[in-house]
C-alpha cells in the first residue's frame, strides 16, 4: 500500500508539474490609450480592404511574349491550397506553349528534398517549389545549380540564393500585410481592452509571421487590446485543436475574438465551441472554402483571403520574365498580393471560384494575358 | 503470441518472480484490496478530476465543463470501440482511423452529387464495411500478418480519401438534417455522445454476454488451441476485421455530420489516441483483455487531464505528455496490483 501511494503522489506530482509548465504566452499592454492617428490609419486601411480587389497588383508587360516549349516541374506540396495554385500554374503556363508536370510531395521530413532530386533528374527548364525552407533543401538544390536548372522558390520565408532566381511571391511581406489587415479590422471593430484568441501552427514559419505581425499591429493599433496564443501541431488540427480552443475560451470568457493564422485550423472548431454554449467572433487569414460559407452563413465573422489561382499566375509571370530576361520586378504592389477583408455583409460580392474559394478578382486572367502580349 | 498475452504478460511481469514465503507473509498482514490491478484508472481519474476541480474550481470544476468533455471525446471513444473487437480476436486494424476519415470524404462527396442522405449513409456503411472484407480477406486467407495488411490499406484508404476530394476540403451540397445528427445537443451534450453511450452498450453486450464475446477471446487468447476446439477461427478473425470497419463507416458518417466538411487527412490523427486509450483499457475491470467499459475510462481519463492542463493553460505539447505520463502511470499500478494479486494467491 505505502508503495502504491508513493505511486500515486508522483502522479499527483507529475501533474502539477505539467500545469506548471503552462501558461501561454500573451501580449498586451494595460488600459494604456491607442494613438489617434493610428486608429485613423487603421479606419483607413479597413475602409479600402472591405472593396473588392480590381487589379492583379502588378503593371509591368513582359518585353515578348515567352517562347513556347519549355517544361517545368512543380513540386507539389499535398495541400488544398497547394493543389489549386498548381493547377492555376499549369492552366498559365499552357498559355505560353509551355507543359508542366507535378511531383507530389509525400509526409515524410526528407519528402521534400527527395522530390526536388527527382525534379532535377527529369531535366525540366526550370523547377516551382513553395512552403519549405530552401536551408533545409540544400543537396538538391545544389543538385539543380550543377545541371543548370533554375529554381523558383513561392511561400518561403528565406531569400532567394543558390538556383533560386526568385523567392518575394507570397513571402513574408504577403503575410505581414494580411496580419495588419486583420489586426486593424478586430480594433476598428471591436475597440479597446478586446481580448483575442490566435490560433497558429508554428511549424510553418510564414504562419507564425502572420500571427507576430497580427500581434504587433493589434498592441500598436490598440494598446488596451491582449493576445492570447493557442500554438497547434499539425495531427491537432481537426482533432484537439477544438478542444484546446473552446478550453481557451472557457479559461478566459473575455476573449471575443479568434483568429486562424490560416483557415484550415478551424476544422471542427465552430461545432465545439457552438456545442459548449460560447460565443465568439471568428476570422483570420487564408480563407478555406468552409470559412467562406461560414462567413455567408453569418457563424464567422471577418477572414483576409489568399487567391490561389492568382498565386499560380503570378508564379507563371516571374518564370516568364526569368525566360525573357526581363527585369524580376513586375511593377505595381510585386511583393503583394491581391486580397481583402471579408464580412457576412461583403461576401455576397466577393469573387469566388466555382468550389467557393477565394478569387478576389475575376478578371485576372484577362489582365495577365494583357502583360503577357497575349491580347 | 496473441495480443492479448501480451498485454496481460505487460501487466503481470515479474509476478512469478521467487520469494513466495516472503510475499505470502506481505500478503496474510494486508487484509484491504484495493482492486489497483483492476481499477487504476478510475483511482487516477478520480484524482486528476478532484486536482483540477481544486485547483480550477470556476473552469473546470463545472457541470458545463463536463458536458464539454462528455461531447469532445465522442468520436475518439468510438474509434477505439472499434478496435476493441480485432484487439480481443488477436488482430489489429490499423486501418480504422483511415477508413473514418475516408468514410468522411465518401458521405460528403456522395451527397454532394445529389444523394439523399440516407442513402449516402447506407452506401457509406456498406464501403466502411467492404474495406473490412478486404482486410478480411488479405489477413485470413492471404494470411497476411494484420499489422502488415491493415497499414497498406491505411494507406490505400489515404489514396483513396485524397481522390474523392481532389485534395481538397469538401464544403457545402450536405442538408441541414445530415448536419442535425452530428451538431445538435440534447441536454448541453452534442449528439455523437448518446451515440458513443450505445455502441458502447450493444459492443458491451456482444463482448461480455455472448458466445461471439466469448469465440473473440479465445481466438485472441490461443488460436492453435480455439481452432482445435472447434471454433472457426479464421471467420472469427474476418469477422472482427469486418465488425471494425462497418463501426469506422459509421464513426465516418457521425464526424461528417459533426465537422460539416471534409478533408482526406481528418481520420489518421485519431489512431494513435483511440489504440493508447485499447491498451491502457486493457489494464482496466478486465485485466489484460480490451473491454468496452476499461476502453472508456481509458478515453476518459485522458481526456480529463488533457482538458484539466489546457484549462491551466498549459502549451499544446503537454497533452502528449499527459498522455504517455498517464498511459505508463496506469499500466505500473495495474501491473502492481497484479503482482501482489499472484503473490497472495500463491501465499494462500
Amino acid at each position: 500500500m505505502q508503495k502504491s501511494m508513493k505511486l500515486t503522489c508522483v502522479g499527483v506530482a507529475l501533474a502539477t508539474a505539467l500545469t506548471a509548465c503552462g501558461g501561454t504566452a500573451t501580449a498586451g499592454k494595460s488600459s494604456a490609450k491607442a494613438d489617434p492617428a493610428k486608429l485613423a490609419d487603421a479606419k483607413t486601411l479597413v475602409a479600402s480592404s472591405l472593396k473588392n480587389p480590381d487589379s492583379i497588383g502588378i503593371t509591368n508587360p513582359l518585353s515578348k511574349t515567352p517562347t513556347a516549349g519549355k517544361t517545368i516541374i512543380v513540386v507539389g506540396t499535398p495541400s488544398p491550397v497547394a493543389e489549386l495554385k498548381d493547377i492555376a500554374f499549369a492552366d498559365a503556363i499552357k498559355k505560353f506553349g509551355w507543359t508542366s508536370k507535378r511531383l507530389v510531395v509525400g509526409a515524410g521530413p526528407e519528402d521534400e528534398a527527395k522530390t526536388i532530386s527527382q525534379a532535377v533528374a527529369l531535366k525540366p527548364d526550370a523547377i516551382l517549389f513553395s512552403g519549405a525552407a530552401p536551408s533545409t533543401l540544400a543537396k538538391p538544390l545544389a543538385e539543380a545549380k550543377a545541371a543548370g536548372i533554375p529554381v523558383l522558390a513561392e511561400t518561403v520565408t528565406e531569400a532567394k540564393s543558390g538556383p533560386i532566381f526568385d523567392a518575394s511571391i507570397d513571402g513574408p511581406v504577403f503575410e505581414q500585410y494580411a496580419g495588419k489587415l486583420m489586426a486593424d479590422y478586430v480594433a476598428v471593430k471591436s475597440g479597446p481592452n478586446t481580448n483575442v484568441a490566435v490560433v497558429n501552427l508554428p511549424v510553418f514559419n510564414v504562419l507564425t509571421i502572420y500571427t507576430k505581425a497580427f500581434t504587433k499591429e493589434l498592441s500598436s493599433v490598440c494598446p488596451s487590446c491582449k493576445v492570447t496564443k493557442l500554438d497547434q501541431q499539425l495531427s491537432d488540427v481537426g482533432t484537439n485543436t477544438p478542444s484546446s480552443v473552446v478550453s481557451a475560451l472557457q479559461r478566459d470568457p473575455s476573449i471575443k475574438w479568434v483568429i486562424y493564422s490560416v483557415g484550415d485550423l478551424s476544422t471542427g472548431v465552430d461545432t465545439a465551441v457552438k456545442a459548449a454554449g460560447i460565443k465568439v467572433s471568428v476570422g483570420g487569414g487564408g480563407a478555406n472554402a468552409a470559412n467562406l460559407a461560414a462567413l455567408k452563413a453569418g457563424t464567422e465573422q471577418a477572414w483576409t483571403g489568399l487567391s490561389t489561382p492568382i498565386l499560380g499566375y503570378r508564379d507563371a509571370d516571374m518564370m516568364a520574365r526569368y525566360f525573357n530576361g526581363d527585369p524580376l520586378t513586375p511593377g505595381g504592389d510585386a511583393l503583394l498580393l491581391p486580397t481583402q477583408i471579408m464580412t457576412p455583409a461583403t461576401i455576397g460580392g466577393v469573387a469566388l471560384t466555382s468550389a467557393g474559394n477565394y478569387l478576389g478578382d475575376a478578371g485576372y486572367e484577362q489582365q495577365f494575358e494583357k502583360l503577357w502580349g497575349l491580347s | 503470441m496473441t495480443i492479448s498475452d501480451k498485454t496481460a504478460e505487460a501487466a503481470t511481469s515479474r509476478s512469478t518472480a521467487p520469494n513466495g514465503s516472503a510475499a505470502g507473509a506481505r500478503a496474510s498482514r494486508r487484509r484491504i484490496g484495493f482492486g489497483f490491478n483492476k481499477f487504476s484508472g478510475l483511482y487516477l481519474w478520480a484524482i486528476v478530476i478532484v486536482f483540477f476541480a481544486i485547483r480550477l474550481p470556476q473552469t473546470f470544476g463545472t457541470t458545463q465543463n463536463f458536458k464539454i468533455m462528455a461531447g469532445d471525446q465522442a468520436i475518439t471513444a468510438m474509434v477505439a470501440l472499434a478496435l476493441i473487437l480485432p484487439v480481443a480476436a488477436g488482430v489489429f486494424d490499423l486501418s480504422v482511423a483511415a477508413n473514418v476519415g475516408f468514410c468522411v470524404c465518401v458521405v460528403t462527396r456522395l451527397q454532394m452529387h445529389g444523394m439523399s442522405a440516407p442513402i449516402a449513409i447506407l452506401m457509406t456503411l456498406f464501403a466502411g464495411a467492404l474495406v473490412g472484407v478486404v482486410n478480411g480477406f488479405v489477413v485470413v486467407r492471404l494470411e497476411v500478418d494484420s499489422f502488415i495488411a491493415t497499414l497498406g490499406m491505411s494507406s490505400i484508404l489515404a489514396a483513396g480519401a485524397y481522390w474523392i476530394t481532389g485534395g481538397q476540403q469538401l464544403v457545402g451540397g450536405v442538408s441541414q438534417k445530415f448536419l442535425n445528427l452530428g451538431q445538435n445537443t440534447l441536454w448541453g451534450i452534442s449528439y455523437p455522445f448518446y451515440y458513443m453511450l450505445v455502441l458502447s452498450l450493444v459492443l458491451y453486450i456482444i463482448v461480455e454476454h455472448t458466445p461471439v464475446g466469448r469465440y473473440l477471446f479465445a481466438v485472441g487468447g490461443n488460436m492453435q488451441a480455439a481452432r482445435l476446439t472447434g471454433l472457426r477461427v479464421d471467420r472469427v478473425r474476418a469477422g472482427a476485421l469486418i465488425c471494425s470497419s462497418a463501426l469506422a463507416g459509421l464513426v465516418g458518417v457521425i464526424l461528417a455530420a459533426s465537422l460539416g466538411s471534409a478533408s482526406q487527412d481528418v481520420g489518421p490523427p485519431y489512431l494513435l489516441a483511440a489504440f493508447s486509450a485499447v491498451f491502457l483499457g486493457t489494464t482496466q475491470i478486465r485485466p489484460g483483455r480490451a473491454n468496452v467499459v476499461g476502453t472508456l475510462i481509458a478515453v476518459y481519463l485522458l481526456a480529463t487531464g488533457v482538458k484539466g492542463l489546457q484549462l491551466s493553460g498549459a502549451p499544446v505539447w503537454v497533452n502528449g505528455l499527459f498522455n504517455g505520463v498517464a498511459l505508463i502511470f496506469a499500466v505500473a499500478l495495474a501491473a502492481r496490483g497484479a503482482r501482489r494479486q499472484r503473490a497472495s494467491n500463491a501465499a494462500a
